[in-house]
């Protein structure tokens, strides 16, 4: 009982430290959140909106006397974004024109990696991987685009992935599996040629 | 007998935590071999993109101006040195524009004097055309 309280007093302090310093936290965050949305979106413009959406969002809910208290803002923050995102990829759906990934854009905004970072082939590679899958993930639903690319460029675990969505393991397991299956071709090509 | 080996798909598919759970990569050393360099692959696709260090902080700042919300046009930083030089230059036109000419005025020295005045007046009453008309004014006024 005692921990359980303790849990809680930890967690609301946290949450009241993210009010008191949220442009530190905003900062740190930001740019693994914009990431996450580009990924989801497939489109650099519309990412850049989203992730201003899940900040406000964010701040309007810290903000709130009597704002629930957070165990892992990161993942709290995640789960925002991402919600944010369904909702941008659902609206499409009634949209007649469709946008499609400006790439020109993305290339002025995504600037070249730094020399501290891994190497330029590996550089080169990622950015290959990126391309191919950013096209590939087109075709799929919101909810399985959501969830390869939780795992695959945030690299969380099955049950983060329930937590940020919302939904069970086994139904996040069934996502997973279905966009792999759509994504075979690429996924194929991809492991098994830099794989050998 | 040995079992199967795996395929690239099932392999993958370990990768996303959907693969099978039988316990092959922990017995085969092939796979878990192949299964490593897919992790590998999967590893450098990791690699974050960098985002203009510019784009952020312009994109931190339009987050700011949603959390403060709207204000009123004038209170915009933006907005406000130019409507501060319109008022400036309205300021400076108003003041120097073209000043209305001065009305005519009678200087005090050009101003008739009282004596000058009732002398210009007797004189007239006492012109030769007046003096003509005495007969009529005559015929008007009451005998005492």
């Amino acid at each position: 009982m005692m921990g359980v309280m303790a849990g809680e007093l930890a967690a609301r302090q946290a949450s009241a430290a993210l009010v008191g310093d949220f442009a530190g936290w905003m900062q740190a965050e930001q740019k693994r959140v914009f990431l996450l949305c580009r990924r989801l979106l497939g489109d650099a413009d519309e990412a850049d909106t989203a992730t201003q959406e899940a900040f406000v969002k964010a701040w309007q809910a810290l903000s709130r006397p009597g704002a629930a208290a957070l165990e892992d803002p990161a993942k709290w923050l995640s789960r925002v974004a991402v919600n944010t995102c369904l909702d941008r990829l659902r609206s499409r759906r009634w949209q007649f024109w469709r946008r499609r990934p400006n790439q020109e854009d993305e290339a002025a905004i995504l600037a070249t990696a730094s020399s501290s970072s891994p190497t330029a082939e590996d550089q080169l590679f990622a950015q290959q991987i990126g391309r191919r899958l950013a096209q590939a993930l087109s075709r799929l639903s919101p909810r399985q685009r959501s969830a390869f690319v939780l795992r695959h460029y945030e690299d969380r675990s099955l049950e983060e992935i329930a937590a940020i969505l919302g939904l069970d393991i086994g139904t996040v397991k069934a996502h997973l599996a279905r966009a792999l299956a759509k994504l075979r071709v690429e996924l194929r090509d991809l492991y098994g040629r830099q794989g050998e | 007998m040995p079992a199967r080996h795996w395929t690239d798909d099932e392999l993958i598919a370990r990768l996303y935590g959907v693969g099978p759970e039988d316990g092959h990569l922990e017995e085969c050393g092939e796979c878990a071999a192949r299964w490593r360099r897919f992790a590998a692959v999967r590893e450098r696709a990791l690699v974050e993109p960098e985002v203009s260090q510019e784009f952020l902080i312009a994109q931190r700042r339009r987050i700011y101006e949603r959390i403060e919300g709207p204000r009123p046009v004038f209170w915009k930083p933006a907005l406000g040195v130019p409507i501060a030089a319109a008022a400036m230059i309205l300021a400076a036109l108003l003041l120097s524009g073209p000043k209305p000419s001065p009305q005519p005025t009678l200087a005090s020295s050009d101003r008739p004097k009282d004596a000058e005045l009732f002398a210009d007046i007797y004189d007239t009453l006492e012109s030769a055309e007046l003096q003509a008309l005495a007969p009529v004014r005559g015929l008007f006024e009451e005998k005492q």
